[in-house]
């Protein structure tokens, strides 16, 4: 086999050969497979019967729910997500580590127990359901109540990959900046936050990505009015209750193909970035 | 811009960093703060900047007290060891950095910037260089841009906090001797750190030693090497011996022997001592006056040879330097020692 000469540098640990035929095996059985049956179910539909259900009004609006909101979510996460990362990496304080660990709770609770939660404090009759209530706002049961369970599984994604990158952000370039007369949101914003941009938007298309796919927290909460609080991932379910498996992998690959193009433009977007600082 | 720091202490937690130290400096001057790490000369330099902000004690910039002054009121300019240059940013746009993030009022127009980026490129020999990265560049130009950055705000005090340290050794020399030129041409208040000895008294015009958080000697690179104040000075800078000796009735003994040494002030003690020598100061004879030893060892470098004396009644060795083409003694021989200077000081 010649394929070793290019690419690989002679190394005190070698096996590439083992290790790329493993990956390649690895990732076509794990992720490439499923993904092809699903295309492979789609296409079973025609490419008119496809467009038809995509154009459908009620497939249009749980779509538009699902990216939406997990776009507002993701992007909402951005700014208080640095905040916490910032504070959990900056200061000392008492209860820093019990923080730090809370941070991996959306992580770690089974979705439903998230919804179940969210739901029993956003409802009317709930905590802050009730103070909302008076003032004719109702959270829970509306796009609303879906962005707050969005919001709160994506939270871990942002602290979590900008929290190593900012504890690497070197404090003489701030210092630099403002031994040259740099006020501090100044500093922030053109030392700072350059060197965290990658990680940031690595964080953001994590939590995009997760809160398009995100169903057990959502449904509980959402209430599933259709046209009004009915997500994609939920839409599935129900055609496939109504053994409608078609229908179902129309919508799955719709919804594939929205995420794939997202996530290509943002590794894009990193890709340039990358190019012009040199490794950031 | 003078400068002039008056009893300044800083401490950490319970750690105390600076000790009420003094030093003026003169406009124009080039200032060497030198020490081995943990003497303090970090953080009086940046104390200075206002990067630290001081326990105790006060810092005039040119009669105005700056000890409440934040870092960007200042006006000085920084040199890193690490260069801290901005990554993201093009060369032109590090060194006008200081320049666009001014207040509307007081900032240059982009024209007024473009040429001052030109002109301080052309300064640091990198003309052309406006358009790259830092990431392109090698260790010594990326010093030399961030001086650029430095000075592109007109600072009134220039602090370079080792500049040099993350140099290989043959760029360290050629940015050093640069830097004198450079200081000569611009004429800048310049304090910087170094625990390089020889770029100290190579590049300054006044060197202040500090060890402890104290300031052991202040003086001309002369001054600190040819008549070194305190012990710590004699170890620190150059090559010297340190001898037990003791002093009886204002004369210094080495074991039963006195010994002679010039233009040494009176001894107002009695009692243990220590003498420091230098090993370009001991002259040896193989007969008449002196201080009486046997050769112990025999080494050769480069143009010179070092002679190691064992004196008798003692156990340290004093070592001679002798021109290399120089007849050697061979081991065991006796001779007379010589010593034409050296500091005594009480144990």
């Amino acid at each position: 086999m010649t394929l070793n000469a290019p690419f690989v540098k002679p190394s005190v640990l070698p096996g590439f050969r083992l290790t790329i035929a493993f990956t390649i095996l690895y990732l076509a059985a794990i992720v490439l497979l499923p993904l092809g049956a699903l295309l492979y179910r789609a296409s079973s539909l025609g490419v008119h019967e496809i467009v038809a259900l995509a154009l459908d009004s009620r497939t249009l609006s749980a779509l538009r729910l699902s990216f939406l909101t997990s776009f507002a979510a993701a992007a909402f996460n951005v700014p208080f997500g640095l905040l916490i990362a910032w504070v959990l990496v900056r200061y000392d304080f008492p209860g820093r580590r019990f923080f730090d660990a809370i941070i991996d709770l959306p992580f770690a609770l089974p979705t439903a127990v998230a919804g179940i939660a969210l739901t029993a404090l956003y409802a009317p009759n709930g905590w802050i359901g009730a103070v909302a209530a008076p003032f004719g706002l109702k959270i829970a049961f509306t796009p609303i109540g879906v962005f707050l369970a969005l919001v709160f599984v994506g939270l871990p994604f942002i602290v979590r990959t900008v929290q190593p990158v900012l504890a690497e952000v070197d404090r003489e370039l701030e210092e630099a900046a403002a031994t040259l007369g740099a006020g501090r949101l100044r500093t922030i914003a053109s030392v700072v936050l350059p060197v965290l941009s990658p990680a940031i938007l690595t964080g953001f298309a994590l939590a995009f990505a997760r809160a398009v796919g995100e169903y057990g927290s959502v449904i509980f909460i959402a209430g599933n009015i259709p046209y009004v609080s009915e997500i994609a991932p939920l839409l599935i379910v129900i055609k496939l209750e109504e053994f409608d498996y078609a229908g179902a992998t129309a919508v799955a690959a719709i919804m594939l193909a929205i995420s794939f193009a997202t996530l290509l433009f943002i590794n894009l977007i990193q890709a340039r970035a990358r190019a012009r600082y040199g490794h950031v | 811009m003078e400068l002039d720091i008056r009893n300044l202490t800083k401490t950490f937690g319970s750690t105390a960093a600076l000790h009420g130290v003094d030093l003026k400096v003169a406009s124009g001057e080039l200032l060497a703060l030198l020490g081995p790490s943990g003497s303090g000369k970090t953080t009086l330099l940046r104390c200075v900047a206002g990067l630290e902000i001081p326990s105790g004690g006060q810092i005039l910039f040119g009669g105005e007290d700056a000890s409440l002054k934040s870092v960007q009121e200042r006006q000085i300019g920084f040199v890193f060891q690490h260069y801290a240059l901005f990554k993201h940013l093009t060369i032109a746009d590090n060194i006008s950095y200081g320049l666009r993030v001014r207040p509307r009022r007081t900032r240059p127009t982009a024209a007024a910037i473009r040429d001052k980026v030109e002109e301080l490129l052309a300064l640091i020999q990198l003309p052309g260089y406006g358009g790259r990265y830092p990431s392109q560049l090698s260790g010594g130009q990326r010093q030399r841009v961030a001086l650029a950055r430095a000075l592109a705000v007109e600072p009134r005090v220039l602090l370079l906090d080792e500049p040099f340290g993350a140099l290989d050794a043959k760029v360290r020399k050629e940015l050093r001797l640069w830097l004198r030129e450079f200081h000569d041409r611009t004429g800048h208040t310049t304090l910087f750190v170094t625990h390089d000895q020889e770029e100290a008294l190579d590049l300054a015009d006044r060197v202040v030693v500090m060890s402890e958080g104290r300031i052991e000697q202040e003086g001309t690179p002369e001054d600190v090497y040819d008549r070194p104040a305190t012990p710590f000075v004699f170890d620190f800078i150059g090559e010297s011996v340190r001898l037990d000796i003791h002093v009886d009735k204002g004369r210094p003994f080495v074991g039963q022997q006195e010994v002679s040494i010039p233009r040494l002030p009176p001894l107002l003690f009695d009692g243990p001592a220590k003498l420091y020598v230098r090993p370009e100061h001991v002259a040896f004879r193989r007969d008449g006056e002196g201080l009486w030893a046997t050769v112990v060892s025999l080494h050769r470098s480069g143009s010179s040879r070092r002679i190691g004396f064992r004196a008798d009644g003692t156990d340290t060795v004093i070592e001679a330097l002798t021109p290399a083409d120089r007849e050697p003694p061979r081991i065991g021989d006796r001779a007379a020692l010589e010593i034409q200077a050296a500091g005594l000081f009480a144990a």
